[in-house]
């Protein structure tokens, strides 16, 4: 039951393992030439190959044990990306990626356990078969909710995406690349596989996603909007993405057995998320390169007489964004026809339309944003502006290679939706066992069109309401973070209750049991077994001897110098514990005494004739 | 021929008394006292191991008294327990050539080391109750004069409290196997026990045996650590040399554990305290530990005493699986007895490696110091992951056992329960051993220089960190011999 690691291959696996391999492939190819100059980068090829294999082992996956297992050996070479750079950020940025990777894993280790009591198996196939005539759900949800929070956290799922936005910024450019695009899919797929397995078309367990789903959606949106870094706006936006994917792994499961518009448009938006945040954060990279920073204000007006740069940002920023004619708009569209029949079965199904039209808008404006930024708006440093006019030569051969290749999918799943979308789309969603055929859908109905320009209305208000209103200051020029620095999760929740204030109370409370026995003997020692000195006792007399020497040596000083009393080095810590001693052995004389024996038997013979005189 | 089994206790306890007895001027050359000792001590490892894997399986000492004799007897328990002895010992060995080389009265070490490989080996392949006690007594014995071996104050305090609990702890049992005598046959170790379970109930004494029975388990839990009585192991381990800390820490507070196993399994049977008081009150003595040992850890500086914590902790989970009663937690419990003595040796090892190089015991001060020492750091580092359960390394097959074991149990809280403290505490073992590793790697160094340990002192920390990862990656052929073991006893 343990030692077998078992491993399957379907469509959907042979999807990702192919954008895997393709995605590090595009990844080292740019970085042969972006970490050139690097001392550390035989490291990070060998962390790289390393998160490889665990990151195919993982798609290939044939039960949650092996999925578990290469998933922890992800979680810890990945590690090293983030700290690659080695400086105070990418420390603590690291910390935090390893600690929320370690909690979740042992949180998905305990999910499995759960899975493991309930259905006796965790082998996938075997898993759904059971889970479908299983009774008693209540297990299983917690499981579900153990395992979210690992796989989760891996896609950068509210509540637990913390780490998400620093460590994006720390790792190198084609590490981010790397873990937007693909490593946030295996956390993905880990929640699909909870869908599809142990929780197929669950209502309960969908609505839990989608409600999570919609928070990630929206806050990644607003914190991309509101950040005045490209590196965190492309972070935040591919938090915000993964929302929209969450959003569709929910609708899966309350449509139940009319989850097919939801289960594709799930499928096409990962794959189209993985080809457009390859292409924004390898972009972000050359930017990197060049300008040797990610701040806003820094690269204003980077971009001019850069039109190759400009193409591959606007195919990117607009295929992200749901224009149609570019992939997103496909996918996109397919989630939301699935929220519109959602509606037909629930109330809330407009507000939850509203929302994700409202989101599509809020990554549209951040994507705005940035365009303005590095290819509208002109450096207030005029010499900065002129030497980035002047950077002709700013991306080798190679990369341009690469850029164009991550570009060209883009372009072709959006203008060919029912021919290579539609063929992703169907050999993907086997994973999901959906039942239903796919009809051609016609995406650019006037409804569908109508959905975009809500979003693109929302975009508008939004980037005025927000930079123009909020983030551009009057008295400081530039784009500033109108979110204060104290509205962090991670700081308050995180740190400080998790790293402090949990351990803090465990060890108190450690610390007691663990002096319970210790603490016994020296009571003992200090009553009943007096025989020996403790360490800190004094060599003569009792601790009442002991504090009246003090008193009486210090009215002698006090004597000496305001008395005029002539100098004498009485020592009488020691004639008073003499004293001491003597009385204590005049007592037991006493005590000894026939005298005293006597005294104690009239004491005693007193005694009883008062007991006789009282019972009688 | 059956006197094969005599000879892997004789013959270390014969080399040990030799270089106790003999005069200081016999050894002034110490590459002599060395080689000679190696040369002792694969002779005494072959024996061993001529006896574990021979087809003799019993010889009688001698009688004490008459019905009460002295038994050795080898079964795939006691196999197991020798050959991680012999193991550890080995290597452990082969590291102090390196360490002891900085410290004082070297022979009487080597003296000491061989009576504690001998005395243990006899607890490993002792036949019944009796010789169990009588060689349990004895390491506590030979093992004292290792903890107080440097001979400071704190040593010889820390070495003090180490004899107080433990004859604390033999006290109890030998209590408690007195009262034992009348119902159970403690001339011999029998599968699934040989208590007479009807004449309990007919003399109405279910009660006291009970009490009997904890009595036991306390008594001979405080050598493994179990709350309350585990104050010793963090004070012990810090003072005594690193080889010594990881002889107790890996291999002789297992002799604890073999000694609850054996007489809750082969003489008492775990069907007489399977749920009752006795079995919650171990558990839930052993669940408090775990978590107490990972919680002091945690905050601990020093950085050989956060090791002792974490040992606490860890034979906790070795207790928590027996307590579990069922065959699968004991599988854990097996498992973890082995991962545990190869890890916690390996740490032990580097922590001592580390203070005989540069002098460094507190966890504060070793920022850095993976750019000095690589390669040392790494064996550190795998070994810590391997403690935490991170696949593929091995901790985590022993732990998924004793996770799944507790699954299996119906007994109210305990099946989600205990998973949860396991893996909390797994938690927090990340949280005290990986930050001394991710520091050592990428903190500020004062030196930058490459400069491992002597390689005598390398290599077994670098094979027992190989270990850990090969039998986390093969786990198979231990996992299906322990099975053999633990389905014959329930």
């Amino acid at each position: 039951m343990f030692t077998n690691l078992s491993f399957t291959i379907s469509g959907f696996r042979c999807v990702y393992g192919a954008l895997t391999a393709f995605a590090w492939l595009i990844t080292f190819l740019f970085s042969l030439d972006y970490l050139k100059e690097d001392k550390k980068r035989w490291r990070y090829y060998l962390f790289n190959l390393l998160t490889l294999v665990a990151t195919l082992g993982i798609f290939f996956a044939a039960d949650f044990f092996t999925l578990f297992l290469f998933f922890e050996i992800m979680s810890f070479t990945s590690f090293m990306w983030v700290l690659h750079r080695e400086t105070r950020e990418s420390f603590y940025a690291a910390g935090t990626y390893l600690a929320i990777a370690i909690a979740g894993g042992l949180s998905i280790l305990m999910g499995m356990l759960l899975v493991w009591r309930s259905l006796g198996t965790l082998c996938f196939h075997e898993l759904y078969e059971k889970a479908m005539i299983i009774e008693d759900k209540t297990q299983l949800y917690i499981a579900a909710c153990c395992m979210f929070a690992g796989f989760g956290a891996k896609a950068g799922a509210f509540p637990v995406h913390v780490w998400l936005p620093m460590s994006y910024r720390e790792a190198p450019a084609p590490a981010t690349a790397l873990l937007s695009a693909i490593l946030s899919k295996t956390g993905i797929f880990g929640l699909l596989c909870i869908s599809a397995t142990i929780l197929p078309m669950d209502d309960q367990w969908g609505f839990f996603i989608l409600v999570i789903g919609i928070i990630t959606m929206v806050l990644g949106g607003i914190c991309g909007l509101c950040s005045d870094n490209l590196k965190t706006t492309i972070a935040y936006s591919s938090m915000s993405q993964i929302g929209f994917i969450l959003v569709g792994v929910g609708m899966q499961g309350l449509l139940a057995e009319e989850n097919g518009l939801a289960v594709w448009g799930t499928m096409l938006h990962m794959v189209n998320h993985t080809f457009v945040k390859l292409l924004l954060f390898l972009l972000a990279g050359v930017i990197f390169a060049k300008a040797g920073s990610y701040e806003l204000n820094h690269l204003k007006g980077f971009g001019k007489r850069k039109p190759f740069l400009q193409l591959c940002f606007i195919l990117g920023a607009a295929g992200v964004g749901g224009i149609p004619l570019l992939n997103g708009y496909i996918s996109k569209t397919l989630l939301h026809e699935s929220i519109v029949e959602y509606q037909h079965m629930a109330g809330t199904g407009k507000a939850i339309e509203s929302l994700f039209l409202f989101s599509g808008g809020l990554t549209l404006s951040y994507m705005t944003k940035l365009y303005v930024v590095l290819f509208v708006e002109k450096n207030e440093n005029n010499e900065l502006q002129k030497q980035y006019e002047h950077m002709t030569n700013y991306v080798s051969t190679g990369t341009r290679i690469t850029l164009v290749l991550c570009a060209i999918p883009v372009l072709l799943i959006g203008l060919l939706p029912n021919h290579i979308g539609k063929w992703i789309m169907d050999s993907m969603s086997e994973l999901m066992h959906v039942e239903q055929e796919m009809e051609q859908i016609s995406y650019f109905s006037l409804t569908n069109l109508t959905g975009v320009v809500i979003s693109v209305l929302a975009a508008v208000v939004m980037y005025l309401l927000v930079v123009k209103g909020l983030m551009l200051h009057k008295k400081e020029k530039g784009y500033h973070n109108p979110i204060p620095n104290w509205v962090s999760m991670e700081v308050y929740l995180y740190r400080d209750v998790m790293f402090r204030f949990i351990p803090f109370l465990l060890c108190v409370m450690a610390r007691v049991l663990d002096c319970i026995v210790d603490s016994l003997v020296v009571i003992l020692r200090k009553t009943v077994y007096r025989d020996r000195a403790l360490p800190y006792e004094l060599p003569e007399g009792n601790l009442f001897t002991h504090r009246l020497a003090q008193m009486v040596t210090v009215i002698h000083k006090a004597q000496e110098r305001f008395a005029h009393k002539p100098k004498s080095n009485r020592n009488y810590e020691h004639e008073i514990a003499l004293k001491n001693t003597e009385l204590v052995e005049d007592m037991k004389i006493v005590e000894r005494s026939l005298s005293f024996g006597l005294f104690m038997f009239c004491l005693g013979l007193t005694l009883t004739l008062i007991y006789l005189f009282a019972v009688n | 021929m059956s006197e094969i089994l005599l000879l892997p206790i004789v013959l270390p306890v014969c080399v040990g008394l030799g270089y106790l007895l003999s005069p200081e001027t016999w050894f002034s050359n110490r590459k002599r006292l060395v080689c000679g000792v190696g040369a002792m001590m694969i002779l005494c490892a072959i024996c061993s191991l001529v006896a574990i894997f021979g087809t003799v399986e019993e010889y009688q000492l001698f009688s004490l008294v008459q019905g009460i004799t002295l038994i050795l007897h080898i079964d795939d328990l006691g196999r197991l327990f020798a050959v991680v002895t012999t193991l550890v010992m080995a290597l452990v060995l082969l590291f102090s050539f390196g360490y002891m080389a900085h410290e004082e009265h070297e022979k009487r070490f080597y003296g000491f080391y061989f009576l504690t490989y001998g005395v243990l080996m006899g607890l490993d392949f002792s036949g019944n109750v009796v010789t169990m006690y009588l060689f349990y007594e004895f390491m506590t014995l030979v093992t004292f004069p290792l903890v107080l071996h440097t001979g400071t104050k704190e040593a010889i305090m820390a070495g003090l409290k180490y004899l107080f609990y433990s004859f604390c702890g033999a006290y109890m049992a030998l209590f408690g196997i007195y009262f034992l005598h009348k119902y159970a046959d403690i001339t011999d170790f029998m599968a699934g026990g040989s208590l007479d379970l009807a004449a309990v109930l007919a003399d109405g004494n279910t009660g006291f045996m009970l009490v009997i029975v904890f009595l036991l388990i306390s008594g001979f839990g405080v050598k493994a650590g179990m709350f309350p009585l585990h104050a010793w192991l963090p004070t012990a381990h810090p003072v005594a040399p690193a080889p010594a800390s990881a002889l107790l820490s890996g291999i002789v507070v297992k002799g604890g554990v073999l000694a609850i196993i054996r007489m809750v399994f082969y003489v008492v049977g775990a069907d007489f305290i399977k749920g009752t008081w006795v079995q919650t009150v171990w558990l839930a003595l052993s669940l408090i530990t775990v978590l107490m040992g990972s919680a002091l850890a945690y905050k601990e500086r020093v950085f050989k005493k956060r090791l002792a914590y974490s040992t606490v902790s860890n034979l906790s989970y070795i207790l928590f699986g027996l307590a579990l009663l069922n065959p699968v937690g004991m599988t854990g419990s097996l498992l973890h007895v082995i991962f545990h003595a190869i890890i916690k040796s390996c740490l032990f090892l580097c922590a001592g490696a580390i203070i005989v190089t540069t002098g460094k015991t507190k966890v504060a001060e070793l920022s850095g110091l993976g750019k000095q020492m690589p390669v040392l750091m790494w064996c550190f580092t795998f070994a810590s992951l391997a403690l935490i359960g991170i696949p593929p390394t091995s901790g985590v097959v022993s732990k998924w056992y004793l996770c799944i074991g507790a699954m299996e149990e119906r007994i109210s809280v305990v099946w989600w329960l205990g998973p949860v403290v396991l893996l909390i505490s797994a938690l927090l073992t990340a949280g005290y051993l990986l930050p001394v590793s991710i520091n050592s790697f990428m903190g500020e160094a004062s030196v930058t220089e490459r400069k491992e340990p002597k390689a005598v002192m390398l290599i077994p920390i670098i094979l027992l960190a190989v270990l850990t990862l090969l039998l986390g990656l093969y786990p198979a052929p231990i996992v299906d011999f322990i099975s053999g073991i633990t389905a014959g006893l329930m």
